[in-house]
């Protein structure tokens, strides 16, 4: 997630030579660090995470000038956009326009005057009120720090999933040029079929406990190579055929990631959703939202109230985006998996770890960045569905999924600016995405130039 | 189901013409005001869309307010059809937009290949050439994306049913999460799985009518 955004920083930043090569002297160094020990890597990680949002505030003001300069007008305007969600979700409270005067522990998205419901557009509330007398300009300007929390959030999770398992899945995929054929495990070339049939349970054991170690020590990015692979050779004999005798990670990592699309996304992002619980009662209590009626007391620290709840659904989006990305990512790490430069690599004597993170994902980087522009109107989609449904952030924080959804289904025949508003925001914002992510794509991966 | 598949048929119908027309007439002003709607389709939300028709679109039109009733197209097949063509057709634009889009960029490409001048040479009339030279080779990474929307489309059909009161599966769906009825979320995530699965099949035979040279034996 982190590694997307800093890398996304260098290619903002690549006119200006100077930044750009202390940018990437400095990765170099946390790559090398990463790889050097497991304190290391973990100290990488932090890094990079401040790195990368950082890097990711810079890119979102950049981006608007960096993509008028490419003559990408329309790019320009969708960057112009997400710049304009960021700043309105910021500065939510100075730009609402709901009289702050009255009870001040009623926060301004919920101040409900009854005298005043169902105004329609007038000055002193631009985009009308809706069924309890809310300000709709509050309401949407406080809905976009939902919209930019979890649009970004879910971008970011998914860059990074994605990358993680595609990554993984594509590199040891089963053939490819200086790449060594998995040859069938030892255990299973038995001579007599009786012999066979006498062995197979054990085989199988002991397959499903060598690929346990060895995707453990993947997941650790091969950091304890050594410590797994003696844990195996004392548990199990030695293996043979080292380097060979990997388990085939890919086919794993693709059957469940086939399982997981088989799914149609909404259904499973509800279902997690339902599972994780929304008021209090869920798994872990993780669902835990400001389960507080509209009156709500909790001012400033509306974002520890919500959090929670923004962080499952967050979660929820990504690890189901993931799936389907982390397919396409891999796509790309087959073919960056097949240049010479990783041949020569492997020729000195890297290992699996330092070419997967030195030498692929710096080459796959496009595509991610491709894959996150393009998220980041589906998260926005998703996340109004899923509030519309009434699954996602609970009353009476404002989403503009929910405002556009069953209030205006209610009262829209009779008040039109309730159905008109809300919507016409999520509309333009996922537009604005949808453009910026075009002339992204049009600008990283020019194959694809007009498509 | 039934939704979905008039979805699917209202999408094909949108969006294959038009893309081919966009294609053919490349540049034109046609092809950038269908252009343009398609980016549209991708950045509306359908349900909002749904909102804006029920009660703006069919009031100030002063159309028929949609049948409250539901009854099963085997009961009666005209109110059935009354119930479901407004729906059917928000989802199948929500579908037509990507759809459109591939759709032009496959026949764009395939216009720019050597077989279709050899049909123009020919002096194969203007339609002939589009039609059964260029189409049919546009549509094998359409008819993929047809299959992939399939469970999009089960999707997209929760929050129609739930706008429209149909007794889906997704209506059934959320109702089961709403009561926390675990038991029959699993039954219905089985059941669409299932379908998922059996579209891509029927997708990926379907091929082989599209192309002659992928045969299954």
């Amino acid at each position: 997630m982190s590694e997307s955004a800093a890398v996304d920083e260098a290619v903002v930043l690549q006119d200006s030579e100077g930044i750009a090569t202390r940018l990437r002297g400095f990765l170099e160094t946390l790559i090398n660090r990463s790889l050097e020990s497991p304190i290391g890597f973990v100290s990488a990680l932090v890094a990079l995470v401040v790195l990368g949002s950082f890097g990711f505030l810079i890119a979102v003001v950049v981006m608007p000038y960096w993509m008028y300069r490419r003559r990408k007008y329309l790019g320009a305007f969708g960057a112009l956009i997400l710049l304009a969600c960021v700043l309105v979700a910021f500065f939510a409270p100075l730009i609402q326009t709901t009289e702050t005067s009255g009870n001040p522990n009623v926060v301004p998205y919920a101040k409900a005057p009854f005298s005043e419901r169902f105004t329609p557009p007038t000055w002193d509330h631009i985009l009308g009120t809706d069924n309890l007398g809310r300000d709709y300009v509050t309401r949407i300007v406080y809905g976009a720090e939902v919209t930019v929390l979890v649009g970004i959030g879910t971008v970011l999770l998914t860059a990074f999933l994605a990358t993680a398992i595609g990554i993984v899945s594509g590199y040891f995929a089963g053939a490819g040029p200086g790449w060594q054929m998995r040859g069938p495990p030892a255990l299973l070339n038995l001579p007599t079929p009786l012999w066979w049939f006498a062995a197979l349970p054990v085989a199988l054991l002991v397959l499903v406990a060598q690929s346990v170690l060895r995707l453990l020590d993947i997941a650790s990015l091969g950091l304890a190579h050594d410590q797994f692979e003696r844990l195996s050779e004392s548990l199990f004999g030695q293996i043979p055929s080292r380097r060979g005798g990997l388990p085939d990670v890919d086919l794993v990592i693709q059957r469940v990631v086939d399982v997981w699309n088989a799914f149609p996304a909404i259904f499973l992002i509800l279902g997690i959703l339902a599972v994780l619980g929304s008021g209090g009662d869920g798994f872990f209590g993780l669902g835990r939202g400001p389960d507080i009626g509209p009156q709500a007391d909790f001012g400033d620290e509306w974002l520890w109230e919500v959090f929670p709840r923004t962080t499952v659904v967050i979660v929820t989006l990504a690890v189901v985006l993931a799936a389907g990305n982390s397919r396409i990512v891999r796509g790309a790490v087959l073919s960056a998996r097949a240049a010479q430069y990783v041949e020569a690599a492997r020729t000195l004597g890297a290992s699996n770890a330092r070419i997967m993170v030195a030498h692929i994902i710096p080459n796959v980087m496009a595509t991610i960045i491709i894959l996150s522009s393009i998220n980041l109107g589906v998260a926005v989609l998703a996340e109004a569905a899923i509030s519309f449904l009434g699954f996602g952030i609970p009353e009476p924080f404002p989403t503009w999924g929910r405002d556009a959804g069953g209030l205006a289904l209610t009262y829209g025949a009779q008040y039109w600016w309730m159905a008109v508003f809300p919507g016409l925001a999520i509309a333009i914002t996922v537009f604005g995405f949808n453009m910026m992510g075009d002339a992204l794509r049009d600008i990283l991966d020019p194959r694809l130039r007009g498509t | 189901m039934e939704l979905g598949f008039l979805a699917l048929v209202v999408g094909t119908i949108v969006a294959l013409p038009v893309g081919v027309i966009s294609a053919v007439r490349q540049d034109s002003s046609a092809d950038y005001v269908l252009r343009s709607l398609a980016v549209l389709a991708l950045a509306v939300p359908s349900f909002w869309l749904a909102v804006i028709v029920i009660s703006i679109v069919f009031p100030t039109l002063g159309l028929p307010a949609l049948p409250v009733t539901y009854s099963t197209p085997t009961e009666d097949l005209l109110d059935n059809l009354r119930k479901m063509y407004v729906p059917a057709i928000l989802l199948g634009v929500a579908l037509a937009g990507p759809m459109m889009r591939l759709t032009r960029g496959e026949m764009l490409e395939v216009l720019r290949q050597d077989y279709v001048r050899t049909a123009r040479a020919k002096g194969l009339q203007e339609n002939s050439v589009i039609v059964r030279h260029a189409m049919r080779n546009a549509l094998i990474p359409v008819l993929t994306v047809i299959g992939l929307q399939a469970s999009l489309l089960i999707g997209g059909s929760v929050i129609m049913e739930s706008i429209f009161n149909l007794p889906g599966m997704g209506l059934k769906m959320i109702e089961a999460l709403k009561r926390r009825d675990i038991p029959v979320v699993m039954g219905i995530m089985v059941v669409i799985a299932f379908f998922v699965i059996v579209v891509n099949l029927i997708v990926d035979l379907a091929y082989s009518l599209v192309d002659p040279r992928i045969r299954y034996s």
